[in-house]
């Protein structure tokens, strides 16, 4: 844990609020990009980072201090995430999420692809998207912290409560879903254009 | 040569594979194997098309608006203070509600036979005594403390670090189990079926923990029973949902959601 990490944790557990303002400051990005994969929408991704830094507060005196800050805020954050999913159900995904991942696509700076490239990617944007909305919470959990942000299997079994042949199982079918919705797009002549 | 299957070409893929070294031999040497990690590899790659979220411009600053009121209720506890409620506290609090739960559904039967609501109202409120409307606003008060108790043991099994030992948790179980027959047995009478059943979910949840070892590590059977009822997202909707200061009887969840 870094050094500031470490001295405003000591802070906040004795009593200083404004040391739980740095923590809030320093993490609310990547505990927001976090949830914001696993809930595909801002608002939703905001109230799973509020609620993060709202447990990580109220467990904050359980926390050990040899351990790396940010990885428990990221085990709170999935924890929370994958309640706002569950308690907003698909609802979000399929309404949402397909037109925020085109809206946040387009807004990219443009790496100077042909325009036959840029709407092939586009549209393999939209559908990533939309296979995502059809899995299961842990499915979409267990594939988005293996495959976007990197973290072990072992990493993800701990953060949902799971055994690690469970969480391989939940990738797997993740994968094989997301090839079933993808395949005719890779498929198709576009997919080899530069 | 073993024939490999996907779930093993996915596994090498994300460097998680005991046998890495054997299948990257196989892929050198079978073009089929080769073609199919490809296809995959395509797969996976075409996936980071979906671009990452980029938080929004503000977010800390809006964050720590919303967290900071919420905060002075719930301060941690100091480093020198036990991680867990102290059992007593517990046991003090189970007890309180308990006390309150009898003397409420005392006060019931003393008041004589259940009146209608609207004899009720006819009367003075000294001569009403407990009614039924007070009586299950008793019975929501302790339940809502039972289910907030229920919730806190719930989230700290499920973000527990693997070699913790399960000592705060077996406590805070005991406690719970303790008076939680109780409350089951007070709802049914209360005729709140929904509640009930989530009550009859919890129970195994709290046997289970409450007759673990003290220095046992092992909570997989608990988590596994969380995970399959859904049980903490259960409490923390249900729990939620109980005001006893409302008026009228108790809002009920959908039976869906239960």
């Amino acid at each position: 844990m870094s050094s500031d990490d470490l001295a405003a944790v000591r802070r906040v557990r004795a009593g200083d609020l404004e040391a739980f303002e740095a923590l809030v400051a320093t993490h609310s990005r990547s505990v927001y990009r976090i949830c914001h994969r696993i809930l595909g929408e801002p608002a939703a991704a905001e109230d799973a980072v509020q609620e993060t830094f709202l447990r990580a507060f109220r467990f904050l005196g359980r926390f050990d201090d040899r351990a790396e800050l940010s990885t428990w805020l990221h085990r709170i954050a999935v924890n929370a995430a994958i309640d706002e999913l569950r308690k907003r159900r698909r609802h979000l995904w399929s309404t949402s999420h397909a037109s925020a991942a085109v809206a946040v696509e387009e807004s990219l700076p443009s790496g100077e692809p042909s325009p036959d490239r840029r709407a092939f990617s586009s549209e393999v944007g939209r559908a990533t998207a939309a296979a995502l909305a059809g899995l299961t919470p842990v499915e979409r959990t267990a594939f988005v912290l293996r495959h976007y942000e990197g973290r072990s299997i072992a990493e993800i079994s701990a953060a949902l409560g799971k055994r690690e042949n469970a969480t391989k199982q939940s990738i797997f079918r993740a994968v094989r879903k997301l090839r079933a919705a993808l395949a005719p797009l890779l498929e198709s002549p576009h997919a080899a254009l530069p | 040569m073993p024939r490999y299957r996907d779930d093993d070409l996915i596994l090498f893929r994300y460097g998680e594979s005991r046998d890495a070294e054997a299948i990257r031999a196989a892929l050198a040497d079978d073009s089929e194997l080769a073609r199919r990690y490809a296809e995959l590899e395509r797969l996976l790659d075409a996936t980071e098309k979906w671009p990452e979220p980029a938080p929004p411009p503000g977010l800390e600053e809006r964050i720590w608006r919303r967290v900071r009121p919420r905060l002075e209720v719930g301060r941690p506890r100091p480093w020198w203070a036990p991680a867990a409620t102290p059992p007593w506290r517990l046991a003090a609090l189970g007890a309180t509600g308990l006390c309150l739960l009898v003397v409420a559904f005392a006060l019931g039967r003393w008041s004589g036979p259940h009146l209608a609501p609207d004899e009720l109202a006819g009367r003075p409120p000294a001569a009403a005594g407990f009614g039924a409307d007070a009586r299950e606003r008793v019975l929501l008060a302790s339940l809502a403390g039972h289910l907030d108790a229920s919730e806190r043991l719930l989230t700290e099994l499920v973000n527990r670090g693997e070699a913790e030992t399960l000592e705060a948790e077996r406590e805070l179980a005991a406690a719970l189990a303790a008076s939680h027959r109780l409350y089951r047995r007070a709802a049914a009478r209360a005729g709140q079926r929904r509640i009930v059943a989530l009550l009859d979910q919890l129970e195994p949840v709290l046997l289970e923990l409450a007759e673990r070892p003290a220095d046992s590590t092992e909570a997989d059977g608990a988590r596994r029973l969380v995970e399959a009822e859904d049980l903490l997202f259960k409490v923390r909707i249900v729990g939620g949902r109980i005001d006893p200061r409302a008026p009228g009887p108790m809002s009920l969840l959908p039976t869906t959601q239960l």
